[in-house]
Order: structure tokens, then sequence, then C-alpha cells
């Protein structure tokens, strides 16, 4: 269980990294309504880059 | 098997005093993910509790879960009304005001277009516009009778249904908000799938930040708004899509009178109100009628702002958000009057 919730945390480091480097520091995203199906893919796509590396 | 869930517990964290925790949680519920972070001394207990809502919410408003109150009324469409929760009678006459006073834009019976849209998904394909004739005249609000008395709803003809897509998450965000006073919290944020609550200011007194996503880069952001104790709800065009074979992007906002997706020059747009429910339907609705038409229809709702993304990618700020607005870089704004 460990491993699966570093590779989240580590998406989210991926996002604020992206976002510093428009200098927007935020504490939350609002968007048009993500699908979970939607939302399980970006998490898969996340594992399939850590295991990439 | 994956377990998608997690709540993350930091005490004692930066400048907080020992007996404030942070807590953060995230999980799938309501057809979406949903992430939440409380800042108390009971933050761990109200967090519990909003998960438990959400379960709550959903059993009474989901149309795809059989035993619902939303999904009964419409079993029973042409039959019978049912007696509903306080809740579900609540969201019902908020969601028929807002058809009533945006007829055309929004109307909380559009159930069997979506119902079409969906089973059009997997093929790529839009519905035939004969199909779509055939359902439009049951896209019709004023056939959903409500019942103060009895607090009891039914719908006139049969075949007709209740949708609350554009109005149900916004009412399960200011319920979130209700738990976490409940439990002495006064900093916090619900973010249901995009759908932005905030609760207070964060723990040092700043306001929340809440980005706005980028309508056309993935893991970007268009801006941000600085807020507390406001709602921020966004509705695009760029989730829930699929692209047909003509090049067209048939997405999930549907235009109640055209049966197609609402086409308006829009692809974001982003309410700030006081409560989820209001800004989650404004939203929607602001979409459908297009820059200047959500302009007019904004000027009734006095304390809500809006930030609307045109197809050339300007945006535009409503005036009350001037000082509260950033945006990213590179993007053009322009401050509404």
């Amino acid at each position: 269980m460990q491993g699966e919730i570093e590779v989240k945390i580590k998406n989210e480091r991926k996002g604020e990294v992206q976002i510093e480097a428009q200098s927007l520091q935020v504490d939350t995203v609002s968007g048009a309504t993500l699908t979970s199906k939607a939302y399980l893919k970006s998490v898969e796509n996340a594992l399939m880059q850590a295991c990439e590396k | 098997m994956i377990k998608y869930d997690f709540t993350k517990k930091a005490c004692k964290t930066g400048a907080q005093p020992d007996n404030i925790e942070d807590v953060q949680s995230m999980n799938i519920g309501m057809s979406t993910v949903m992430t939440h972070r409380a800042f108390g001394r009971y933050a761990g207990e109200a967090i519990e509790a909003v998960r438990n809502e959400a379960v709550r919410m959903e059993a009474l408003l989901s149309r795809f879960i059989p035993a619902s109150e939303i999904s009964r009324i419409n079993r029973y469409a042409g039959i019978k009304a049912e007696r509903l929760s306080g809740d579900t009678y609540e969201v019902l006459s908020r969601a028929v005001e807002f058809s009533r006073c945006c007829q055309g834009l929004f109307d909380v019976t559009i159930g069997p277009l979506v119902t079409l849209w969906n089973n059009s998904k997997d093929t790529c394909k839009p519905p035939e516009d004969s199909r779509i004739m055939e359902v439009l005249p049951l896209i019709d609000y004023t056939g959903l009778k409500l019942d103060p008395g009895e607090k009891s709803a039914g719908l006139q003809r049969s075949g007709q249904s209740i949708d609350l897509g554009g109005i149900g998450k916004g009412y399960a965000g200011d319920k979130f908000l209700e738990v976490f006073r409940k439990y002495g919290i006064k900093s916090a944020f619900t973010n249901i799938g995009g759908n932005v609550a905030a609760l207070g200011t964060k723990p040092d007194g700043s306001p929340w930040r809440v980005g706005i996503q980028h309508p056309r880069q993935e893991n970007s952001l268009i801006g941000l708004v600085s807020i507390a104790d406001k709602a921020v709800v966004t509705s695009g065009d760029y989730q829930r899509y699929f692209i047909g074979s003509d090049g067209k992007r048939h997405h999930h906002i549907l235009d109640p009178s055209t049966g197609y997706s609402a086409e308006s020059g829009l692809v974001s747009v982003t309410v700030v109100a006081d409560n989820s429910m209001d800004a989650d339907a404004l939203s929607t609705i602001l979409f459908a009628a297009g820059k200047s038409k959500g302009l007019e229809i904004l000027k009734s709702f006095p304390k809500t702002e809006a930030v609307l993304i045109d197809v050339n990618l300007t945006v535009h700020v409503t005036r009350g958000l001037r000082d509260c607005f950033q945006a990213g870089k590179d993007i053009s704004i322009d401050i509404l009057n």
C-alpha cells in the first residue's frame, strides 16, 4: 500500500513542479467534473511513468 | 487490486499548535474523485463524517442507484408522486427555481437526453436526430410537481426523468461544509471532482488559493482565485466528451432546448459564490448561455462572480474578482465591467 501512495504523491509533486513553473502555487484545483474513469486513467499513466523510470 | 483511497495525517506540521491536526483524504465517490482537507482538533473525525455524508448523499440523489429517492421518482413517472427526505426536496426545489429562471438553459428533467447521449458515448457517434426530437418534449420541468406540505415530488409524464448533474454535487459540497462546522472546524475545503467549496481561510489566515484548470492543456492552470468562505465551481467542455466522426466535440453540457451539446462560444466557466449549489447550477447555465447572456443572468445573483474562457482562450473576469484572480503565464485577461 505504501508504494501506491508514494506514486500518487509523486504525481502530485509533478503537478506542483508544473504549477511552480507558472509561479502559481495552489491548494486545490477547480475544473470540469472529472469522471472516476478519467481519474483512474491518470493514475494508471502516473504508475506507467513511474515504472519506466 | 489497487485501492485509490487514502487519508494522510500530518500532525504538528509547520506552525500548527500541538492539538491542531491537518488531515487530507482522497477517495472515489459520486462517480468522481473527492479530496477533502481539514484543520482542527477533530479534523480526522470530521473528514470521516464528511465521507459518510457523501455516501448518504449519493444514496439519496444518484439516478444510477435504483433505491435512491431520485430513481424512485423517475421510476414512477406518470404514475405517482414519492415522499422525500428534506435533502432531496431542498435540492429539487432549488433545481426547479433555476429551471424557471433560466428557461431553455437549465432543466432538471433533462434525464432522457442525458441517457441518450451517454449511450452514444461508446460508439463515438451522436444519437440520431430523430431520437433527440423524440425525447425533447419530455424535457419539461413544469411536469415536475413538488408538494411542500407532503414533501413529495412526482413527474407527470411517463418517460420523464430527473438528472441532478448540474446541481447535485454542488448541494453535496454545501452539506460537507455543514458537517465540518458541526465538528468545530474553521478551516477546510472539499473538492468533488473539480467542484470546490472552502470553509474559512487557511489556518494562518491567508485565503485558499484555488487553481482553475486550463481548458486545453492537461495538468496546467489558466489562473487562480484567492478566496475564503466561497465555492468555486467550473463547467467545461474538456471532460466527459467525445470527438465525433465529423470532427465535432460532443461534450456533456447539453442544451435542453436543442438536445445537443451547448455551443455558446465558451469552453470553460468558473463561478465563485457563497454556496456551492448555486455556483454549480450557475456555471452550467452560464456555459450554455454564452458570455453576454450569461453576464446578464449573473446580475440577478449578487455576490456572485465568474471567470469565462472563450474559444480563443481569452479569460474574461468579472469586476468583483479583479483583485483575487491571478492569471497564469502568457494568459491574456479581460476585466469585465
